[in-house]
């Protein structure tokens, strides 16, 4: 097997807040090939964003990693030192966000904004030309007048590609992308959608693509990993996981969404809340909304293992 | 452009009004000119008396007295200060810079430590530093100005001696030709360092007690905008580049976290100007606000109303400023 882009063992990030230790990533495992495009979904507040900064090195205080390797390329980002991390963010790992409107500067000319990262990443040389390109290839009109203006004078989906430009703008490796679309109307999610999945051919970068729209991960993605209360429950090959979910929660997840094709389906909710983060009950955090939870589950901690060729589950009910 | 015309037209009535209040107030003040000018001069008949307020024309109604007040404005012509007979104009002219040179310095002085702190407040927020900038601060918003003037001079120059405790330049040293009236510069102009150095240490406390109280409110501000900007999504996405950290504070972050800041400063140069008074007679700085509290003691009605006329123009100017500041800051606030 060729190495992987990216590989995240047992990530640990706690913030420590006054309530208590929140764990909100509690021993993450996530593999992502060169090339490939791996959907991170899960509810809010399961920790899909701090498991994305924490690759990035862009967890702040109280947030802390306290355990884990992340290793990309093979080498372990956690053991480098922040000058060189800076060197990798924005030029080999590039992350895009959620909400366009709150992700540019508001007093920064979008020109600015998209050479400042060129010109640490390849240098000033022909930076401006290379940020009009930019900005072509995402499929802004006129760029050039673009690159004069503020981002509030463009439109939402506009802003999006702004934005998907600056993080392009050095060729990354590998692009995280934490819910692109959901700021987004629907028409425009799928022009954004298509544009990133052309430019993922293009530069052949991996993607780690984080939604809590399992539509979006169906059209998109390669392969997918699920996350519950800081942990990864799932992972496989998208079609297998969506049409066999093995864990309780992945299809207590797939059987929460409308379907078009049976009208006549309900929609059953999980039952119960997602348990506070910083009061975990032992053993199995799922245990409380689990249909299959018994005494063992209140026990022991389950963790990810091969239930079925390329599909990792992390259930003890699960044979 | 039309954004500026509009705040021009507005501020014709807040400085209408502040001369109708100080014109009222002055007038509606029991005591009277002419018996404090003649005070001294003993027996004089009531005919005299008469006499005098005829000629300067505090015999006639006041209205009418208020309008020839605006008439003369708008002609150029401040009138006459009673007690000195000389043009107000050439009053305040010559009292200004000083005036000028302090609050500018006051202000300079502010800001320094002021932004600084803040920044470093907020970056290391619930920090020893950020802890000591807060605790220094509270000190210094609660601090009355004329106290802190005179714990300075008894500090530095009645204790230690090391500074000054009055007036703009000793009398052993010869001052500069003068050129814009404020000391620094002229001094610097004609190449006097020794008029330049001692200029500035008796800028130094009287600067310091007027723009302390400033500093820390700027430097709370600062803080506080500071603490919700470096929060916002645009700072992790700078972050996320890999821009460095001071560029990420300085270029990204400070840039809007100085928009509350500015309104601020500008609000309180008003404050400054009003805070003169105070500081100048401790600190016997020969400036507008001495001259003020002196009219107003001897009701020299046209110098108190042109003084405070010119404290209204600055106001409402540095609010004008800030607004055009603004636009230049925030991009979203169209001219």
């Amino acid at each position: 097997m060729k190495q992987p882009l990216l590989e995240v063992k047992n990530l640990r990030t706690h913030f420590l807040t006054d309530a208590g230790v929140a764990k909100a990533v509690d021993g993450v495992d996530l593999t992502i090939a060169p090339g490939e495009v791996m959907g991170l979904v899960g509810e809010s507040g399961c920790g899909k964003s701090v498991t994305a900064l924490s690759i990035m090195g862009l967890i702040q205080p109280p947030g802390q990693i306290v355990d884990g390797q992340i290793l990309f390329q093979g080498e372990d980002l956690l053991g480098l030192a922040e000058r060189e991390m800076q060197k990798l963010r924005g030029g080999q790992i590039a992350m895009i966000f959620q909400d366009p409107l709150t992700t540019l500067n508001p007093v920064i000319r979008v020109g600015e904004q998209i050479t400042e990262a060129i010109a640490i990443h390849q240098g000033k040389e022909n930076m401006w030309e290379k940020a009009v390109q930019m900005l072509e290839l995402v499929g802004i009109p006129s760029p050039k007048q673009r690159m004069m203006e503020y981002p509030h004078q463009l439109s939402g989906g506009m802003r999006q590609r702004v934005m998907i430009a600056i993080a392009l703008s050095c060729h990354p490796s590998l692009l995280i992308a934490d819910e692109p679309t959901t700021a987004l109307d629907v028409t425009i999610q799928a022009q954004i959608l298509d544009l990133i999945a052309g430019l993922q051919q293009e530069l052949d970068m991996g993607i780690l693509f984080i939604t809590h729209d399992l539509g979006v991960v169906a059209e998109f993605c390669d392969r997918i990993a699920v996350m519950y209360a800081g942990k990864v429950v799932e992972v496989g090959d998208v079609k297998q996981v969506l049409t066999h979910p093995l864990h309780p929660y992945t299809r207590g997840l797939l059987r929460s969404i409308p379907r078009l094709q049976e009208p006549r389906h309900r929609i059953e909710p999980i039952e119960g809340l997602v348990p506070e983060l910083h009061m975990l009950p032992p053993g199995c955090s799922f245990q409380d909304r689990c249909p299959l939870a018994d005494k063992r589950c209140t026990r022991w901690e389950p963790s990810l293992r091969e239930a079925a060729p390329d599909r990792l589950v992390s259930c003890l009910m699960i044979p | 452009m039309k954004f500026f015309f509009d705040r021009m037209l507005q501020t014709i009535p807040v400085v209408l009004g502040i001369t109708l209040v100080v014109f009222s107030l002055m007038h509606l003040t029991p005591g009277d000119p002419v018996e404090t000018m003649l005070g001294s001069v003993g027996h004089i008949s009531q005919e005299d008396i008469d006499l005098i307020r005829h000629e300067l024309g505090l015999d006639q109604p006041l209205w009418k007295q208020y309008l020839g007040f605006l008439g003369g404005i708008c002609r150029g012509d401040w009138g006459m200060s009673l007690r000195y007979g000389v043009p107000v104009k050439e009053l305040i002219r010559e009292r200004l810079p000083a005036t000028l040179e302090l609050t500018l310095a006051a202000m300079l002085i502010s800001l320094m430590i002021a932004i600084p702190a803040g920044v470093i407040s907020a970056v290391h927020r619930y920090s020893l530093v950020d802890q000591a900038s807060t605790l220094v601060s509270l000190i210094g918003v609660s601090l009355p100005d004329f106290w802190l003037g005179l714990v300075l001079i008894l500090i530095f120059s009645v204790g230690l001696g090391w500074l000054p405790g009055g007036l703009r330049l000793g009398f052993e040293i010869a001052w500069p030709p003068t050129t814009t009236g404020l000391l620094l510069v002229d001094s610097l102009l004609a190449w006097n360092w020794e008029a330049f150095w001692a200029a500035m240490s008796h800028l130094l406390l009287p600067a310091l007690a007027l723009g302390a109280p400033l500093a820390a409110l700027t430097m709370r501000i600062t803080r506080s905008s500071m603490l919700d900007v470096i929060q916002q999504d645009y700072i992790t996405f700078a972050r996320a580049k890999g821009l460095r950290e001071m560029v990420v504070i300085i270029k990204h972050a400070l840039h809007n976290a100085l928009i509350p800041t500015i309104t601020v400063i500008a609000l309180n140069m008003g404050t400054l100007l009003g805070g003169n008074m105070i500081i100048e007679r401790i600190f016997s700085w020969p400036g507008l606000g001495q001259l003020v509290v002196d009219s107003i003691r001897t009701y020299d009605y046209p110098v108190v109303q042109g003084a405070v006329l010119l404290y209204a123009l600055t106001y409402v100017g540095m609010n004008l400023a800030a607004d055009l500041v603004y636009t230049r800051l925030d991009p979203r606030v169209a001219l």
